[in-house]
C-alpha cells in the first residue's frame, strides 16, 4: 500500500447510489434506496448515521462495507476501487472492514456453541495454528467484557446483550480496522444498551478503529459519535462535527429529528 | 377507580404440576383519564400483568401453562366493579374490546392481514353494539380521523400491508377504541417505530385521552416515551413494582436504585459527549430471582444483610409514592448520612 492511500480516507463512496428493484409479480419499479453519496470515511473517527427506517443508512453501511455494490458511482477501500479488488485482496478487505447487524443472532450459529461461530473467521481466512486461534478469541472476548466460559454455549443461552457482544466478538476476531454497527442497540433493555455502547466506546479508544454507527436513535449517536450524517430519503442532507449537526442544525430535516426526539422526551 | 390491581400473581406450570411465579405481587391502580407507566426491561414482568388483566393466556390464551392469581378490580362502564381473574369465558368475551382495549407492540401480527381497515372496525363494533352495519361502517370513518388520520376513507378500504408501521398502529388504536373501551392497555406501542413515528402515535394517545377521557395502561422500557405519556409510573423488576408514584416525581427523584440506574442508563442529548452508565449484570431470571430483593447483585446501595436475605416490603414513601427498598434513596435521613 502507498502512502496516499495510507494518509487518504480510509473508506470513501464517491457519488454512489444503490437501487433495488421490487421483486413481485406485478410492481417492478426500482427503488432509489441511496442516491449519488459521498462520503470518506477518515481513520479512527466515529461516524454516526442517523435517519429514520428507509432513509438508506442501512445501504448506506453496506456500500461502505463492500457487501453491497453501487448501482452507479464508486466505492473505495485504502484508495482502492472496490470493484477491482479479486481473491486475496478481497479477502483482505473482508477482513479489515466488519460489520455488526441489528439482529445478533444472525450472526451467531444457532446450531453451533458460541466458541465454534467465533473461531470461524479465524479458520476461514487461515494463518493461525490453534493456540493462536484460541488467544485471539479470548482476547476479543475480553474487549467485549464476556468471560471465556460461555465459549461452550449455544446463542440461545445467552441473554440478549450477551448476545450482541458476542457477535460484536466475532467481528473483532480479524482485528478489522473499520467497524461498521448497524443498529447495534436497537433490540436491548437500555441497561444492556448502554453497555454496548461502553464496549464501542472502549474498541474506540483502545485500538484506535474507525467506528460507523448506524441508528435511528440521535441520543446513541450523540454519546459516540465524532460526526454526524443524517439521512433522509436516500441522501445525506446534513453532516459534520457532533456538535454541530446535533446542537446547531442547520438542515431543516435535522431540526425535524432533534424536535421528534425532544417531544419524546429524550432531551432532558 | 377505574382499575385496581392488587397482589397479581403470574406463573408458569410447571411439568410436575407446581407453580412457578414469574410476577409476584404486582399492585397498581388506574383512575379514570390517567395514564400509568408500567416500566421495566425485558423479564421484568410488565408485558404478562398487562395480558393477565385481559387474560390472553390460559387454557384458551397464548401459554396454557400460564396462571394468575390476585385481583384485578375493574370498574365497568355499568358502575359494577368486577375481578378480571375471577370472571369466566363468556363475562371476558363482553369485557374484551368494549370494556378494555389492546395495542401490542407489533400491529402486522395483530390486524388481520386478509380484512380491510374498516371491516376489522366493524367487526369490533358489531360484536359489542347495538348498531347496524351501515352504522358501525359509518363510525369508523370518525373513529380513523380521531386516531390521526387526515385521510380516513382512504385509509378505511385500505389492507395493514398497505400501511406504513406508524399508519398500523394507529390503525390498531382506531380498532382497539372501535368499541368505547374505557381503559386502553397498550403494550410497548412505539417501541419498533422511528421517533417522528413514535411521537405520532403518542400525541394520537394522549389527545384521546385529552377528548374522551380514556384511560391507558401504557407498557414500556423507553423512559424517554414514557416521560411524556405518563401521569404515573410504576417501574417493575423481578416480578415486582419496586417503585411507583406520580411520574415527574419518578423520573427527578428516583427512590429505588434500579429506577436511578435505569435513568442513568439513557443516553442522553448532552453537548458535551457523556457515555451513559450501564447497570452492570444481566436483569434478573424471573423463574429463578436472587435470594433478598432481586436487584441487590446490580445494586450499588446493596449491604449484606436485610438486602441479601429479605424480600423488601412496599414502603410509602408518601401517599401515593411507594417504594420496595431497604435503602430507598433520597430520603431526609440517608441525605444526612451524605
Amino acid at each position: 500500500m502507498d502512502d496516499a492511500a495510507r494518509s487518504g480516507p480510509v473508506a470513501e463512496l464517491v457519488r454512489a447510489s444503490k437501487a433495488y428493484t421490487a421483486a413481485t409479480l406485478w410492481r417492478g419499479p426500482s427503488v432509489m434506496a441511496v442516491r449519488e453519496v459521498s462520503l470518506a470515511l477518515d481513520a479512527g473517527e466515529v461516524l454516526g448515521i442517523v435517519g429514520e427506517s428507509g432513509s438508506g443508512k442501512s445501504t448506506l453501511g453496506r456500500m461502505l462495507a463492500g457487501l453491497l455494490e453501487p448501482s452507479a458511482g464508486v466505492a473505495r477501500f485504502r484508495g482502492r476501487d472496490l470493484r477491482s479488488l479479486r481473491g486475496a485482496d478481497l479477502r483482505a478487505l473482508r477482513a479489515e472492514v466488519q460489520y455488526v447487524f441489528q439482529n445478533a443472532s444472525a450472526a451467531l450459529s444457532p446450531r453451533r456453541q458460541v466458541g465454534a461461530s467465533l473461531e470461524e473467521p479465524l479458520r476461514i481466512q487461515g494463518g493461525l495454528d490453534a493456540p493462536a486461534r484460541r488467544q485471539r478469541i479470548e482476547r476479543a472476548l475480553a474487549q467485549v467484557g464476556l468471560g471465556d466460559s460461555l465459549l461452550g454455549r449455544h446463542p440461545h443461552e445467552l441473554s440478549g446483550g450477551q448476545r450482541q457482544r458476542a457477535a460484536i466478538a466475532r467481528s473483532l476476531m480479524l482485528e478489522p480496522a473499520v467497524l461498521i454497527a448497524d443498529e447495534p442497540v436497537a433490540s436491548l433493555d437500555v441497561s444492556i444498551q448502554a453497555q454496548i455502547l461502553q464496549v464501542l466506546h472502549a474498541l474506540r479508544g483502545a485500538s484506535g478503529m474507525t467506528i460507523v454507527l448506524i441508528s435511528h436513535d440521535i441520543a446513541v449517536i450523540n454519546a459516540l459519535a465524532d460526526r454526524v450524517a443524517v439521512m433522509h430519503q436516500g441522501q445525506i442532507v446534513e453532516i459534520g462535527p457532533r456538535r454541530q449537526v446535533l446542537f446547531e442544525p442547520r438542515h431543516d430535516y435535522t431540526k425535524q429529528l432533534l424536535q421528534a426526539c425532544a417531544a419524546l422526551g429524550l432531551q432532558r | 377507580m377505574l382499575l385496581d390491581v392488587q397482589a397479581l400473581q403470574v406463573g408458569l406450570r410447571a411439568p410436575g404440576g407446581q407453580i412457578r411465579p414469574i410476577v409476584r405481587a404486582a399492585g397498581f391502580t388506574v383512575g379514570r383519564g390517567e395514564a400509568l407507566a408500567l416500566v421495566g426491561e425485558s423479564g421484568s414482568g410488565k408485558s404478562l400483568t398487562a395480558l393477565a388483566l385481559v387474560r390472553l393466556f390460559g387454557a384458551n390464551g397464548l401459554d396454557p401453562r400460564l396462571v394468575a392469581a390476585g385481583r384485578a378490580w375493574l370498574r365497568t362502564r355499568s358502575g359494577e366493579r368486577v375481578d378480571l381473574l375471577s370472571l369466566g369465558d363468556a363475562e371476558l368475551l363482553a369485557i374484551r374490546g368494549r370494556e378494555i382495549g389492546l395495542i401490542a407492540q407489533d400491529p402486522m401480527s395483530a390486524l388481520n392481514p386478509v380484512m380491510r381497515v374498516i371491516d376489522q372496525i366493524v367487526e369490533a363494533r358489531q360484536r359489542h353494539l347495538d348498531e347496524t352495519a351501515a352504522q358501525s361502517a359509518g363510525q369508523a370513518r370518525r373513529l380513523l380521523a380521531d386516531a390521526g388520520f387526515g385521510d380516513p376513507d382512504r385509509v378505511a378500504r385500505c389492507y395493514p400491508h398497505q400501511l406504513s408501521g406508524g399508519m398500523r398502529q394507529r390503525a390498531m388504536i382506531a380498532i382497539a377504541l372501535a368499541a368505547q373501551p374505557r381503559l386502553l392497555i397498550a403494550d410497548e406501542p412505539t417501541t419498533a417505530l422511528d421517533a417522528a413515528v413514535q411521537w405520532q402515535v403518542i400525541d394520537t394517545l394522549l389527545r384521546l385521552r385529552a377528548q374522551q377521557g380514556l384511560s391507558i395502561l401504557f407498557i414500556s422500557h423507553d423512559l424517554g416515551v414514557v416521560s411524556r405519556i405518563a401521569d404515573r409510573i410504576a417501574v417493575m423488576y423481578g416480578g415486582q413494582v419496586v417503585e411507583c408514584g406520580p411520574a415527574q416525581e419518578v423520573l427527578l427523584r428516583p427512590a429505588h436504585p434500579y429506577t436511578a440506574a435505569l435513568i442513568d442508563s439513557l443516553p442522553r442529548m448532552t453537548p458535551e459527549a457523556t457515555l451513559p452508565r450501564p447497570i452492570p449484570d444481566i436483569p434478573a431470571d424471573p423463574l429463578n430471582p436472587p435470594p433478598g430483593c432481586a436487584f441487590h447483585p446490580r445494586c450499588a446501595h446493596a449491604r449484606p444483610g436485610a438486602c441479601t436475605t429479605q424480600v423488601p416490603g412496599p414502603t410509602d414513601l408518601y401517599a401515593g409514592r411507594m417504594v420496595r427498598c431497604h435503602h430507598p434513596q433520597g430520603r431526609p435521613e440517608e441525605r444526612a448520612h451524605g
